[in-house]
């Protein structure tokens, strides 16, 4: 029931887990993700989204758009000492990012 | 009204837990050895040989030595069930955090081989299964080899000087 109506809402709610966006956004921190804020437009950079990791669809990450290249995208960490980003993974496409983060809680 | 939505959706989220996400790290320390994969791997074979070596106890014998007997078994079990998921574990990581696109050009098959791995590791878990474990070990060296290889790496294998017996795939 619940999980049906999460499906009908256009956000999603997630809690952080680890270091990685530090200091702007900390370990335990919730934020609400637009599913909808791309339909219309495209990430910029600056933008923080919300990807599946490209190597393990499964595990979700928050991460911050560096660079777009065409329907590709660089993301980072804030934290650049303790992120795992396009440094490793590579650009990440289009599809692979869930929404934008519009809220923090 | 910030406060009024911060507060709505704090308590949506007792009642409907958000989903976790990663602002993740690798540590990108950069460290990663089959070694372990491989040890896991030895251990699995080793339980097989303690598990085929038991003395089974007769339908006479006496319950001493019926205790000890399903002491032991269980013990070299529940080695075996831990180790299995250790490898897959260990080869999980190298798969998943080490390997990049760029190195299946000169090793198309990895994704095969560690699917191949993954399988093994639950079958020796599933069963009692000596030519599984002697193939898992046989696997994961495979992947030690590729591992090392896109590092410029030569291998070599040397007695394992273990109990288990049989050779490790070592850097030359």
């Amino acid at each position: 029931m619940l999980r049906r109506l999460r499906a009908l809402l256009p956000f999603d709610r997630y809690i952080v887990e680890g270091q990685s966006m530090a200091p702007g956004v900390s370990p335990d921190e919730r934020v609400l993700v637009s599913r909808v804020a791309y339909w219309f437009s495209k990430p910029k950079s600056g933008d923080l989204v919300v990807l599946r990791d490209p190597r393990e669809p499964e595990r979700l990450l928050i991460k911050r758009i560096d660079e777009a290249r065409g329907n590709s995208f660089e993301v980072a960490g804030d934290n650049v000492d303790a992120s795992t980003d396009s440094r490793t993974f590579g650009p990440v496409p289009a599809g692979l990012i869930l929404g934008k983060v519009v809220f923090r809680y | 009204m910030k406060e009024l939505i911060r507060s709505s959706l704090r308590l949506l989220d007792r009642i409907s837990p958000p989903e976790t996400v990663n602002a993740h790290c690798d540590i990108p320390c950069g460290i990663y050895d089959p070694a372990l994969a491989q040890t896991a791997a030895q251990t699995v074979v080793r339980m097989h040989q303690l598990i085929d070596g038991l003395e089974r106890p007769g339908p006479d014998a006496e319950p001493a030595k019926m205790q000890a007997f399903v002491n032991s078994i269980s013990r070299y079990i529940a080695v075996k069930e831990e180790h299995a998921e250790l490898c897959k574990q260990e080869v999980r990581i190298i798969w998943a955090d080490y390997f990049k696109p760029e190195h299946l050009e000169d090793h198309p098959e990895l994704h095969t081989k560690v699917w191949n791995i993954l399988k093994l590791g639950s079958k020796v878990r599933q069963n009692v299964d000596a030519a599984a474990a002697d193939e898992l070990l046989a696997s994961v060296q495979q992947f030690a080899e590729a591992f090392w290889a896109t590092k410029g790496v030569a291998t070599k294998r040397v007695p394992s000087n273990q109990a288990v017996g049989g050779e490790s795939l070592v850097p030359a």
